[in-house]
């Protein structure tokens, strides 16, 4: 505004003698800045990516191969009943029978010379 | 030295014209002053590279907004003054700038828009007081006003009351739009180097430039406790 008289002003003053602020400690420049984004002086930097979690580790398919069997009812019974009280799973529970089946094959065979 | 901070959350309100005839007077007067450009658009480091900046008048460029406090704290240990030209965005790196500020001025042009993004930068300097557990002062000022009081509109008139209600201190002198303060920036220099040939009405700028400066360091010398 140019209504104001132009008067010397020379006398800027020093502040040479003045304390200088302290550094800010960083519980208070936090507390500035939480405060500050609530009114949208957000930061422009990058948050940190989050560390990688473990990759799940993949189960390999054990059983990758299926039969339909068509049996009696109380066959299939007798096989879940062995699957059950064995606590095995049905594929499982074939390959032991299977091991059982072909023993028995060979004490026969033996059993024959 | 004392650290003056120019915010506000919105662009093109004369942040750094402000900052700039602040510091030019203030080395006219034979003060070393520091400017930080924390611009991205760095202005003042264009006006630096031009001729005619004054030798006691230093220009950084800082924008990073954790570094900005290690920089102001190096340019207050070797300079009189040191002066923050923030950007025109809300950001960190205004905040941590005002918690190592002694004033804070905040640049308005008349309209109701500009108080609004104002009054952001009001709230933000008192968070920062708080935080930093000591008062920052400031104050707003206005900017590209009509040379006159009697030419000032409507709007600008409102926004000075409305400050006035809200208890925001208020530079007493206004920056008024003058060819001279734009020609800082297409001339590089001071207003002491610029002739009557270069842009009309330059002794009512420099008597403006330097009215303003007084009472900057005026209400620095309130802030302070002085």
């Amino acid at each position: 505004m140019t209504d104001k008289p132009a008067a010397s002003r020379r006398a800027i003053t020093s502040f040479a003698a003045d304390d200088d602020l302290p550094l800010p400690t960083p519980e208070q420049l936090a507390a500035a800045k939480t405060a500050g984004e609530g009114l949208g002086f957000r930061s422009e930097k990058p948050t940190p990516a989050a560390p990688q979690r473990p990759a799940p580790k993949v189960r390999q398919a054990t059983f990758t191969d299926a039969v339909h069997v068509r049996c009696r009812p109380e066959d299939r019974s007798r096989f879940e009943d062995f699957v059950w009280r064995n606590r095995l799973s049905k594929g499982d529970a074939m390959t032991l029978l299977l091991d059982y089946a072909e023993a028995e094959e060979q004490r026969k065979a033996e059993a024959a010379k | 030295m004392p650290v003056i901070t120019m915010l506000s959350p919105k662009g093109g309100v004369g942040k750094t014209t402000t900052s700039l005839i602040l510091a030019t007077v203030l080395a006219s007067k034979g003060s070393s002053v520091v400017m930080i450009d924390a611009d991205p658009n760095f202005p003042l480091t264009r006006w630096a590279a031009k001729d005619g900046k004054p030798a006691n008048i230093e220009v950084v460029a800082e924008i990073d907004e954790d570094e900005i406090i290690n920089t102001i704290d190096a340019a207050r240990k070797r300079a009189d003054y040191v002066i923050v030209d923030l950007e025109g965005k809300a950001s960190a790196r205004a905040t941590n700038a005002l918690m190592m500020s002694h004033l804070a001025l905040v640049p308005i042009q008349g309209s109701e828009l500009d108080a609004m993004e104002a009054a952001r930068a009001f709230k933000q300097i008192r968070n920062a007081g708080t935080a930093r557990q000591r008062p920052l002062a400031f104050a707003a000022v206005l900017t590209r006003t009509p040379a006159s009081t009697r030419l000032w509109p409507r709007d600008l008139k409102a926004v000075v009351n409305n400050l006035e209600d809200a208890g925001v201190p208020l530079v007493p002198t206004a920056l008024a739009e003058r060819g001279a303060f734009r020609g800082l920036f297409s001339m590089g220099g001071t207003l002491d180097e610029m002739t009557a040939a270069d842009v009309g009405s330059l002794d009512s700028a420099r008597a403006n430039a330097n009215a303003f400066a007084f009472d900057v360091v005026t209400l620095l010398k309130e802030g302070l406790g002085a």
